[in-house]
């Protein structure tokens, strides 16, 4: 997740901590794998009527029901911290929840394309996420830089990783186990073990860059000072014309913030679909409803219950507990099933 | 289906001055009555091939003493009147009782000219005119084929304009074809004077600021076109011809790009979609600079900008509302305006926009030199309509920024680009080959690659015949 690669950093503190990246990657394949057995089935390419023959009608309903919690808080979650980060560095005078509405109402507009548009635009937003690596090329060419920042790459002392830094990092490999949801759009092949495979793939290497960009910056003992060390990383950024580079720099993360929470939105609107009688279609009454219930829940919560300090490290471990569960659960869950279908039918 | 008769005709052209009917009677007797509409025939045509011929004639019947010329055996009064008043003259054989129609059109027409909408310093040099039978000939002289298939539509309750859909059998595919004919088949309004109230008809998205057809008058854009797998809509009475389906990166491309050397090309082709993106976003930019964050400019350009703004009485979103609006207005005139007033209209806005509006203090001077950038920057893209689009941007654009900044415009980029990736052409994504991603289109996208690396037709456009080449390596 975004969020996580921008505060990610200040959790690989230490040198040898980026093998937990690597440790992480190679979990997050194994949660892929069991993926990748959900789309080599003809269930994925059914949409509603593939989850009713593994789940059945109830089981749909159920799974509903327990989806909209995680998807509520994770729109919430994703956008509170992204205003904060905006209050932060760019709008200090403006109130954080007018930055939770402006991008909520674009959000909106992103969504009544409908899914199929919406996936097809993760396309322009992978060409812009890769172009905001390509500014952080300068930090790896700083004349300071040393490569004895990168060591020791070998833990040493009894406790060499906090569990926490491995939730935190494994929450950030999480979001693959939504395509369960959109499976039905996506053209499900058998080379798609293939692809998530790339995918995780350059995952690793993105947060690697990141982390060793950040470590090589600060340095390990300054490190972990620094709330934000991404961004921070690039208020040194300049250009003739510009400085504070870093105000487009995180306006420019706005068009894979969107693209999530427009997805995150029109899986509520599935869900909720799920959840009511509504059998006829889709509308785009019921899609605004369901974006402007997201962004209801997400002023409540900024409002009244994210403070910096004690409460937003709460949002923060309860997003890494979630994100960590849906994305080991679910492709879990959905594999279970698959053999247990299997079995009965044969 | 009312019958034919004299008295029905003469009825149907009472008070139509131009409408002429004349009887002539053969050597041997047969006679015969001519009717025709003498502003729309070709009047020595209609003598020398007809009705000297046909009075000099031994021959008992019509159809025996006009041997060299096409005649259409006429069933019912709509169809006579249809074909009278696409210039046809009406012969009726007394001693056999029929109805004959001649086709005679006036050919009047301009001649070819060079295309003043899209000039190119190289190249062919010819464009289309209004008549479309000469369109189709400049296109057919440059694909020589069979293949080459035009089918004929008629739209427009009153102009009963005629449509003509091109494309290349076998290599287009077909699902483009069967789209276009039904919308065309479909189009249900009075009056169609140009292509573009073809395209509106025909748009699937027609809310969009957005061209979703390609307007041209070069027929060998058209050619290259049909090429590569798209069709080509032509259209009686007027010299731009359409194009579809297209892109969003179509529009910024150029016949030029594919005669100046391909490095050449290759640099231009990111010039013009940087010039698209600066004349939308570089006044906004000066908004949100000046507006929000000062803290993004560096010392010695803050100091030129609080130089510049200190004794304006505008905010820096007004000051560039009125530039920009002033800007269009004097656009706008000069195009209305007769050619040789037009040059006092560049020493006036010159002078009102450059200099009083600085010395009145209305405007910034580094405004005044974004405004002109801006506004050269807009004429960099090939096609007139999105220039035009632009605009409209360029103001959204502004009040984003004006009240929410360098995020503001991003929020703008994010939305548009959305919208985009929504569009489509006969039912083609907008955004392709970027979105959905065909890479092998990219060879001519950004840049324009090497003529022999193009050597598979757009993947987006899914042609039957993928290759360009006849013979590839096993």
């Amino acid at each position: 997740m975004l969020y996580y690669m921008i505060i990610m950093p200040s959790a690989i503190v230490q040198p040898y901590m980026l093998l937990a990246i690597v440790a992480m990657g190679i979990a997050s394949q194994f949660c892929l794998y069991m993926l990748s057995k959900w789309f080599a089935t003809p269930y994925s390419t059914q949409g509603y009527k593939g989850f009713e023959e593994l789940f059945g009608k109830t089981g749909i309903k159920i799974l509903a029901l327990t989806g909209l919690p995680f998807l509520l808080f994770k729109i919430s979650f994703i956008s509170i911290s992204y205003a904060a980060i905006m209050q932060q560095f760019v709008f200090p005078t403006m109130d954080r929840e007018w930055h939770i509405v402006f991008p909520f109402i674009l959000c909106c507009y992103l969504a009544l394309f409908g899914m199929e548009n919406m996936i097809r635009f993760v396309t322009v937003v992978f060409i812009v996420t890769i172009g905001i690596f390509f500014m952080y090329i300068p930090f790896f060419l700083v004349q300071s830089n040393s490569i004895h920042d990168l060591y020791p790459l070998i833990p040493i002392g009894p406790e060499p990783f906090a569990w926490k830094s491995l939730l935190l990092v494994f929450s950030s490999f999480s979001g693959p186990e939504f395509l369960i949801a959109i499976s039905y759009w996506l053209n499900p092949q058998q080379k798609m073990l293939k692809y998530l495979t790339i995918a995780n793939t350059i995952s690793v290497v993105e947060y690697l860059f990141i982390s060793i960009a950040a470590l090589l910056f600060y340095g390990s003992k300054y490190l972990p000072t620094i709330k934000y060390p991404n961004l921070e990383m690039g208020r040194y950024l300049q250009s003739p014309l510009l400085e504070r580079v870093d105000i487009i720099l995180i306006s420019a993360y706005m068009f894979s913030i969107l693209y999530s929470l427009a997805l995150f939105v029109l899986m509520v609107y599935g869900a909720s679909s799920l959840l009511g009688k509504t059998k006829t279609g889709t509308s785009r009454v019921g899609l605004v409803v369901s974006c402007f219930m997201a962004m209801a829940c997400t002023l409540l919560i900024s409002k009244w219950f994210w403070e910096p300090g004690i409460e937003q490290a709460f949002w923060l471990d309860l997003q890494m507990w979630s994100g960590s569960t849906t994305y080991l659960l679910s492709p879990l869950l959905i594999w279970i099933a698959i053999k247990r279908k299997a079995r009965t039918t044969s | 289906m009312t019958a034919i008769s004299l008295e029905a005709l003469k009825q149907r052209l009472a008070l139509m001055e131009d409408a002429e009917i004349i009887d002539r009677e053969t050597t041997n007797g047969l006679r015969l009555t001519f009717i025709y509409l003498e502003t729309l025939i070709d009047q020595e045509r209609l003598n020398e091939s007809i009705l000297e011929p046909v009075v000099r004639s031994f021959q008992s019947s019509v159809e025996k003493s006009l041997t060299t010329v096409k005649m259409n055996r006429l069933s019912n009064l709509e169809q006579a009147l249809q074909y009278l008043m696409m210039g046809s003259v009406l012969v009726h054989d007394s001693s056999s009782a029929r109805w004959h129609a001649i086709m005679l059109p006036n050919s009047l027409t301009r001649s070819i000219e060079t295309s003043e909408t899209e000039t190119i310093m190289f190249g062919p040099k010819d464009s289309f005119s209004e008549q479309l039978e000469q369109n189709i000939l400049l296109i057919r002289r440059r694909l020589p084929l069979t293949a080459l298939k035009t089918e004929r539509f008629s739209v427009g309750s009153l102009t009963q304009t005629t449509v003509v859909l091109m494309y290349i059998d076998g290599l287009i595919n077909p699902e483009f074809v069967t789209i276009a004919k039904k919308k065309l088949s479909s189009i249900d309004f009075d009056i169609f004077l140009d292509s573009s109230h073809i395209a509106a008809f025909m748009e699937d998205h027609y809310h969009s600021i957005f061209p979703q057809y390609l307007q041209t008058d070069r027929p060998d854009s058209c050619a290259y076109a049909l090429g590569i797998g798209k069709l080509v809509i032509l259209v009686n009475n007027t010299p731009f011809a359409l194009i579809a389906p297209i892109t969003l990166f179509h529009l910024f491309q150029s016949p030029e790009d594919y005669i100046n050397r391909w490095l050449v090309a290759s640099f231009l082709r990111p010039l013009r979609y940087l010039s698209f993106l600066l004349s939308i976003t570089l006044i906004p930019l000066y908004v949100a600079l000046t507006t929000h964050h000062y803290q993004m400019l560096p010392l010695q350009i803050l100091y030129v900008f609080i130089e510049s703004r200190s004794k304006l009485p505008l905010s820096p979103f007004w000051e560039a509302f009125f530039i920009l609006i002033t800007l269009e207005i004097m656009k706008e005139a000069s195009l209305r305006m007769p050619t040789k007033t037009s040059q006092n209209l560049g020493v006036i806005g010159g002078i009102v926009i450059g200099q009083a509006a600085v010395e009145a203090g209305f405007a910034s001077k580094v405004l005044i030199v974004l405004a002109g950038i801006s506004a050269i920057s807009n004429f960099l893209v090939p096609n007139y309509l999105v220039t035009k689009s632009s605009l409209l941007l360029q103001f959204m654009f502004l009040i984003l920024s004006s009240y929410l900044g360098v995020p503001g415009i991003l929020l703008g980029l994010v939305g548009m680009i959305a919208h985009l990736n929504g569009l489509t052409s006969l039912k083609q994504p907008y955004l392709a080959p970027v979105s959905p991603f065909y890479w092998r289109d990219w060879v001519d996208l950004f840049v324009r690659g090497p003529l022999h690396a193009m050597r598979i037709r757009p993947e987006a456009l899914r042609p039957l015949i993928k290759y360009r080449i006849s013979r590839r390596r096993k």
